[in-house]
């Protein structure tokens, strides 16, 4: 479990991030999403001891992580400029983590190599953007460590990558217990892959909630009444409400079964529960403590 | 989850792993090292016409402890530490590194020890090798190895030095340029201020020709590494022996152990640093923004004082208004400086004036100083010591009591300069101020004055000596010069501080031992000690000791003698003689044998041939004996007490008898040069090379 507990970290005169607490889970997918300048990136590399916190600490499993090696063999950065040596090849990487990560897997890393079509002898610099990433990412899953932390790491993949990118991770915690955090300032792109996410803005935590629970918590109605639509829903909190000629589009606070109970003493022309996205989750759930979360999240 | 291999990241597994991320250093330095050693050594070697002595000197110009190839050294300490720490200047390579599960100092202590054996292992392996080679193909150098060994480890030690004190300024920066630019000012920032501060003191205070500019000249070494490392070399040529090492090694530990407490304490600094610097300070200038005033003032005060001096000698003269244009100008381009440095580090012309205090504390210090210079604040110029302090004091002069009868202006003459001690030191401090005083105005105030430069030396109760310079106007109190000539203490045979006897040449102005920089002194003995037991011991030899006798080698060490010259009852000519001092001196060979010097002679039996010449009238005749009798009586002879011995050093002459031994194995650069004396000669050599008895 990684515990960050009030942790803030400032560049000189500029905060990057502040008072940030928060608990991630072993075992689920946990996103961090942000604009660029959100403090993702600082964030995700004070969970990996690359900076000290100004204030606050992080544990890993109950030990803080800087400068701790014990810890660290259990956590594996992938930065979103990943560093390879000049003039090295995929080969050689793998020799270099190899040595420093306990629980490795070379042939892990061979057979990957060759299902994503990288060539280990070619030198990683005459390799496009995408390999490079695709060739940190399997580093990152070979190294066997329990963290697995990403930044922006599914920027650059191609589609087929990026879901072969979920099924590895989620073969990865089904098998071994692998905890990714991904961040990233695409929220779409997490949607699928994530159990919990967290929203950074200007440093600080607005949101961190499981999608499951958010989702559930949340219901997205569309209908046409037969007659005028009611002027309330007794028993139901609607959070928002829209209305397109005789369609209407609720979303209400509440349980599944509460709200077809409630909606169920009306009549209608047309009435469906949709799926909201986590998207949608988001902008209502941020909205609802007073950010225009469209502006930073969807540009 | 536990480490299945918790020592997965041993010594030697980091070290293979950093060698091959330092592949390109590696390569260089092992290039570098090759075509110095094997490479140069072929070169010498294959150069056509080189004489033995010729080969040795080369050879030990870059293998020994004389090498000059420190200078590759000090580079790669530079560079292997620069780059060493260079990936803390890049985001992507820190965040890469520094999510490694590796302890910080472990990767700190780890690079160290792979920059020092990046350098260590090629000069080690090609070095020792050409050493080796050199040794088995029999090129004269039998101490080669030893050489080599002492002239690795005083350069591991500069290497270290250098590296610490680059790691130091390079750890305080963010970006690679800043780390260059910083590391390279403060590696030469030492000796560049105190070639400053001579030159300040040079310019303005007049008086003293060598007081501060030898503190400057020892404060340049001391916390400069090369500087250190350098301090004790003189001009050596020839072979080297056991004792010209153990002596060039004991003349070199001052600097030596001075280095090596500035490695350690540069370590300790660099690594609290290490440990300090945040991470996210890799790309901006300073990594530390809390020393950038600090560094502003370092660098703009001997900035703005060298812009003074440089104005300065534009418009010459110390007058006020000077003073004050000096100064204007010298803030304005410290300003200027300020601002360009300022932007840098801040990456924004816009804050060009943040941190303008610093610029003025700066300022107010190169104002102060150049103006405490300029105006002799503290009277050091003017300074003459109080009357109780002293006992004495000595001036020089060249032309005795003619020079004021006549008043004549005479210059300064290096061939004759004999002192006068004075004992009346009321007037000698009279005479100082006087003299001191008329420097002064001449050099400061432009006063057109006439008179005498030399130099006067006031002799304190515990005979400490300060020097000063003064120029003795012509219209100088003649009674008080007749007074400073007739004083009854005068005497003008001694040099304070030496105490060598008077009598021992004739009408004997000044008497002085000078010693070469190679003299072979044991520890302890101070050269004047050393001087007064050789003068003691070899008076007689020295008495009987004519001028063609001297030769300028073959000696450890040279008694200088102003004599007066012969066939001059007035005693008003001088002639000065170099009577060296001979090994071949009984008490000097008890001296030397006591000191450890080598003092062995041939053994006939390994003798092929002996070749004798000797200069005739500047024509050399030459004879080669190889009938092993007269092999035999050669060596005799050489070996008696009346010859002189080749020691190291010695530049060959063409004054001596020359002993040039071939040995009977095949090494045809294998010889041993002797110079005989007196009656060390045989007779036959004397009839066949027709030396006068």
């Amino acid at each position: 479990m990684i515990d960050i507990q009030n942790v803030s970290k400032s560049y000189e005169k500029i905060r990057a991030v502040h008072d940030v607490s928060l608990t991630l889970e072993d075992g689920q997918v946990f996103g961090l999403v942000g604009t660029n300048g959100a403090g993702k990136s600082t964030l995700l590399r004070l969970i990996a001891g690359i900076l000290v916190p100004d204030q606050g600490q992080i544990l890993v499993d109950g030990e803080p992580v800087y400068d701790n090696p014990a810890v660290r063999e259990n956590i594996f950065f992938i930065s979103d400029e990943p560093y390879f040596f000049p003039g090295s090849r995929a080969v050689d990487m793998k020799k270099w983590y190899k040595d420093l990560y306990p629980f490795f897997d070379t042939d892990r890393f061979d057979k990957l190599l060759k299902d994503f079509g990288l060539d280990p002898r070619r030198r990683i610099r005459t390799y496009s953007k995408g390999m490079r990433r695709q060739l940190a990412v399997i580093c990152g899953i070979c190294a066997g460590t329990r963290y697995l932390l990403c930044d922006e790491t599914t920027d650059g993949l191609d589609p087929v990558m990026r879901q072969a990118l979920k099924s590895l991770l989620g073969g990865d915690m089904e098998e071994r217990g692998l905890t990714p955090v991904l961040a990233s300032h695409n929220l779409r792109e997490l949607e699928d892959i994530c159990d919990h996410v967290g929203l950074l803005h200007q440093g600080g935590i607005l949101l961190s909630q499981d999608i499951a629970d958010m989702k559930l918590g949340l219901q997205k109605i569309q209908c046409v009444f037969t007659g005028e639509a009611p002027a309330e829903l007794p028993g139901l909190e609607v959070v928002s409400h829209e209305a397109r000629g005789r369609l209407h589009t609720y979303v209400v606070r509440s349980g599944r079964e509460e709200a077809e109970a409630v909606f169920s003493q009306y009549s209608f022309v047309f009435y469906e529960i949709l799926n909201l996205s986590l998207e949608e989750v988001f902008i209502l759930e941020t909205e609802a403590v007073g950010y225009d979360v469209k502006k930073f999240i969807l540009g | 989850m536990t480490s299945k291999n918790s020592s997965s990241d041993n010594f030697l597994k980091s070290q293979a792993r950093l060698f091959g991320r330092r592949m390109a250093c590696t390569v260089i330095s092992f290039l570098v090292w090759f075509f110095t050693f094997p490479v140069g050594t072929c070169l010498i070697l294959l150069q056509d016409g080189a004489d033995a002595a010729y080969r040795v000197d080369m050879l030990s110009s870059f293998l020994g402890f004389r090498s000059w190839t420190f200078v590759f050294t000090a580079a790669s300490a530079f560079v292997l530490a620069i780059e060493g720490i260079s990936w803390l200047f890049s985001r992507q390579k820190v965040d890469f590194y520094e999510s490694m599960p590796i302890k910080r100092k472990k990767r700190f202590s780890a690079i160290w020890i792979n920059s020092f054996l990046i350098w260590l292992i090629p000069f080690a392996i090609f070095a020792f090798g050409t050493g080796a080679w050199i040794a088995a193909g029999g090129y004269l150098m039998p101490m080669v190895m030893a050489d080599i060994g002492v002239s690795l480890l005083r350069q591991a030690l500069l290497f270290i030095t250098v590296y610490a004190v680059t790691t130091v300024f390079g750890l305080l920066t963010g970006n690679i340029f800043s780390a260059v630019a910083l590391s390279f000012i403060f590696n030469i920032y030492l000796p560049v201020t105190t070639f400053l501060g001579r030159w300040l003191c040079e310019q303005f205070l007049v008086t003293d020709p060598t007081g501060i500019n030898n503190l400057f000249t020892k404060m340049a070494s001391w916390l400069t590494p090369v500087g250190n490392y350098y301090s004790y070399a003189g001009e050596y040529s020839g072979e080297t022996t056991l004792v010209v090492l153990r002596y060039m090694v004991k003349k070199a530990l001052p600097g030596d152990i001075r280095n090596l407490a500035l490695f350690l304490v540069f370590t300790l600094i660099a690594a609290f640093l290490f440990k300090k610097r945040k991470n996210e300070m890799a790309g901006v200038s300073l990594a530390f923004p809390g020393i950038v005033p600090l560094i502003m003032i370092l660098l703009l005060v001997p900035g703005m004082l060298m812009t003074g001096l440089v104005v300065g000698t534009i418009l010459p003269g110390f007058t006020a208004e000077r003073f004050v244009i000096w100064a204007i100008l010298m803030v304005l381009i410290g300003m200027a400086a300020n601002c360009l440095i300022e932007a840098y580090i801040e990456g924004d012309i816009r804050f060009a004036f943040r941190r303008f205090w610093a610029f003025l504390v700066a300022a107010v210090l190169a104002v102060g100083i150049f103006g405490a210079i300029f105006f002799d604040v503290f009277g050091y110029d003017s300074y003459v010591p109080s009357a109780d302090s002293v006992k004495g004091g000595v001036f020089m002069t060249s032309q005795r009591e003619d020079f004021w009868r006549l008043r004549t202006m005479e210059t300064y003459d290096e061939e004759t300069y004999p002192a006068v001690l004075v004992t009346n030191t009321e007037d000698i401090l009279e005479l100082g101020r006087i003299g001191q005083k008329a420097l002064i105005d001449r050099d400061k105030n432009m006063a057109q004055t006439e008179g005498w430069e030399t130099y006067i030396s006031y002799v304190g109760n515990n005979d400490r000596i300060e020097t000063r310079h003064i120029l003795i106007p012509a219209d100088i109190d003649r009674d008080l010069m007749d007074r400073l000539l007739k004083d009854p203490a005068f005497r003008e045979d001694l040099y304070p501080g030496l105490g060598a006897d008077p009598g021992l040449c004739a009408g004997v102005l000044w008497n002085n031992v000078f010693y070469y920089e190679d003299t072979l002194l044991a520890e302890g003995d101070k050269a004047p000690a050393f001087a007064e037991k050789i003068l003691e011991a070899y008076k007689k030899d020295l008495e009987a000791a004519a001028f063609d006798q001297i030769a300028d080698g073959r000696l450890c060490g040279i008694l200088n003698l102003s004599c007066t010259a012969e066939g001059d009852p007035d005693g008003k000519e001088y002639n000065d003689y170099s009577l060296p001092v001979y090994r071949s001196f009984k008490k000097t060979r008890a001296l030397l044998k006591k000191k450890e010097a080598d003092m062995s002679v041939p053994d006939p039996d390994m003798i092929r041939s002996v070749e004798i010449s000797y200069y005739n009238n500047a024509e050399q005749i030459s004879r080669t004996y190889e009938d092993p009798e007269k092999i035999r009586q050669i060596t005799e002879g050489l070996a008696g007490t009346d010859m002189y011995y080749d020691i190291p050093f010695e530049s060959r002459d063409n004054k001596g008898i020359n002993v040039l031994i071939t040995w009977k194995k095949e090494k045809p650069e294998d010889y041993y040069s002797y110079s005989f004396r007196k009656g060390g000669i045989p007779g036959f050599v004397r009839e066949d090379l027709e030396i006068a008895p």
